[in-house]
């Protein structure tokens, strides 16, 4: 049985992180499928995939950015070459 | 006292309250090439928003009116052609409790039936297939030809009444367009061709027909189908549902047209949101539009001299190039950055130009509840080359991540954002004070037009 109090295992690619455009607050992929934001001098640690708070001061962020940033990668994405073709360029 | 507006602060135009930000058809001012009439064309829905009952978003009375006001009297899209690519090749197309077989009877021709034998009623077909020779009945072994001809009777001599003529199976109305094939189970509705109206005009430069099934999920959601393609029809939910985008999406200074039974939003790409308090830079309305992280290199740099928008929309169409060739310059910037989104009443959306998308959403059985949304790409593919197979469905249930279908790219994340929002809306929906939902006179222009047409339609006016 997998130990609950085991480090979780780090990523296999660099963290995904963001600044919010319009609270400036930062949003930073921890493994874990965890999600750390800083806003001026709080922070709050978040789970990726439901954005329930976690740990830390700062106990409400922006659930859409917490699951941009800590959602499930895609696989096959990140080829930088065929994304900057632009063929990528996609909102819903 | 006053209510405080956020972001976007609007302006009155003369065609009524519009975004303070560049309008759509300013922004085509300024594109690299001639801009086609079809993005030119302006046809606002009249001003003044619109209110819809919650319950009609759960009741299983207005379900139940649904099947029969709309999916037994209205055209919708059953499949593509290219599914169905050989005779006998047949899909079962079902719709609330309404299940119908779509078959290639011939080269040529494609023929619909309701999927029931007409002994005891059991369906005929369950699952999609290939080259069928007949439909026979797994219950008592009556049989049809793929014509819908009645092809043999077990025991044929206890069914003395049971002729060749009166037992045909039942047909209902078949019509195509854009390689998509329609079904409608009204024998007097109107020609397919007559309901579309103008739609096939708008999309003559971009013929989808001519282009193949690269992609086709399906995913179930705890949602009304009408509460999960409403999250789909507008960028007003763009602020709220996908920040990351806004340095490089013009979302409040979309641009939304009515046109009889269908709609239209176009939402610029490589241009900021209104809403933004400070003017981003061009290499960071790009890097938005790549998803650049922070602490990372930019995936391109935008050249001196050159906007975001023109530069993108430059990579788009030398991607575009190994593709279709040189036809790739008879299409100007906003046909390769910009996203083009129909709404044909009641559920299809396919868009326009090079987007891939085509949007379907219906309900999942007779649960109000629940709906199934399905997400088909559609590409062009390189010239004198045989087209490639359709994809097949990719189900995913509804505790699946969008990214378990790798190929829908960055729209799978994308997905997640949305679909975070709408089995919550669906409890809200049950649990709200007031008896109503209110939509925007301009940014929700769509789902204002889907609605006049539904409450038409459902006789409810």
């Amino acid at each position: 049985m997998a130990d609950p109090h085991a480090e979780p295992a780090p990523l296999t690619r660099p963290p995904r992180k963001k600044r919010h455009p319009l609270s400036g607050a930062i949003y930073e992929e921890l493994p874990g499928n965890r999600v750390r934001v800083i806003k001026g001098e709080a922070y709050g640690i978040f789970d990726g995939f439901t954005t329930r708070h976690l740990e830390g001061p700062l106990t409400y962020a922006d659930p859409h950015m917490i699951i941009w940033v800590g959602g499930k990668a895609v696989e096959g994405m990140g080829h930088r070459a065929e994304r900057a073709r632009g063929l990528e360029i996609v909102h819903d | 006292m006053a209510l405080k507006t956020v972001g976007d602060q609007g302006r009155l135009t003369s065609a009524g309250y519009r975004s303070a930000g560049t309008l759509y058809q300013e922004l085509l001012d300024q594109d690299s090439r001639p801009v086609p009439p079809v993005l030119r064309l302006e046809s606002p829905i009249e001003p003044g928003v619109t209110r819809v009952p919650a319950e009609q978003y759960f009741s299983k009375a207005m379900h139940d009116r649904e099947v029969e006001k709309i999916w037994k009297r209205a055209w919708q899209m059953a499949c593509r052609e290219e599914d169905i690519p050989n005779v006998g090749d047949y899909i079962v197309y079902d719709i609330a409790h309404l299940s119908f077989l779509v078959v290639r009877s011939a080269p040529d021709r494609i023929q619909a039936f309701h999927n029931a034998c007409l002994h005891r009623g059991r369906q005929l077909r369950e699952f999609d297939g290939r080259g069928a020779q007949e439909f026979r009945c797994p219950f008592h072994g009556w049989c049809w030809e793929i014509d819908g001809s009645l092809k043999e009777v077990v025991c044929q001599w206890d069914f003395p009444e049971v002729n060749e003529r009166d037992y045909r199976l039942p047909e209902v109305q078949v019509g195509t367009w854009g390689g998509f094939v329609f079904i409608n189970p009204d024998p007097d509705a109107e020609p397919l061709e007559q309901f579309l109206g103008d739609l096939p005009r708008h999309f003559e430069r971009w013929d989808l027909a001519n282009r193949f099934k690269q992609a086709h999920v399906a995913k179930i959601l705890r949602c009304n189908w009408k509460v999960a393609q409403e999250a789909f029809m507008e960028a007003y939910h763009v602020v709220a549902t996908h920040p990351q985008l806004l340095n490089g999406i013009g979302d409040s200074n979309s641009q939304y047209d009515v046109f009889g039974n269908f709609s239209r939003a176009i939402t610029p790409n490589g241009t900021p949101s209104p809403h933004l308090r400070d003017t981003p830079g061009q290499q960071d309305m790009l890097d938005a539009m790549f998803d650049r992280n922070l602490d990372t290199p930019p995936l391109a740099e935008v050249p001196p001299g050159m906007g975001a928008r023109q530069f993108a929309a430059m990579l788009s169409r030398e991607g575009m190039r190994a593709v279709i060739g040189d036809d790739a310059d008879t299409y100007c910037d906003a046909e390769y950055l910009d996203s083009i989104y129909y709404t044909v009443f009641p559920n299809f959306h396919p868009w326009g130009a090079f987007n891939r998308i085509t949007y379907r959403f219906r309900p999942h059985g007779d649960n109000p509840d629940e709906c199934i949304m399905e997400c088909m790409f559609l590409a062009p593919w390189p010239k004198g080359e045989p087209r490639p197979p359709a994809a097949p469905i990719h189900w995913l249930g509804p505790d699946d991540d969008w990214a378990d279908a790798p190929e829908l790219g960055m729209l799978a994340r994308v997905f997640n954002q949305d679909t975070f929002n709408i089995p919550k809306v669906q409890l809200g929906l049950k649990t709200m004070r007031r008896p109503e939902v209110v939509f925007a006179s301009y940014n929700e222009t769509k789902i204002r037009h889907f609605h006049q047409l539904y409450d038409r339609w459902m006789e409810l006016e």
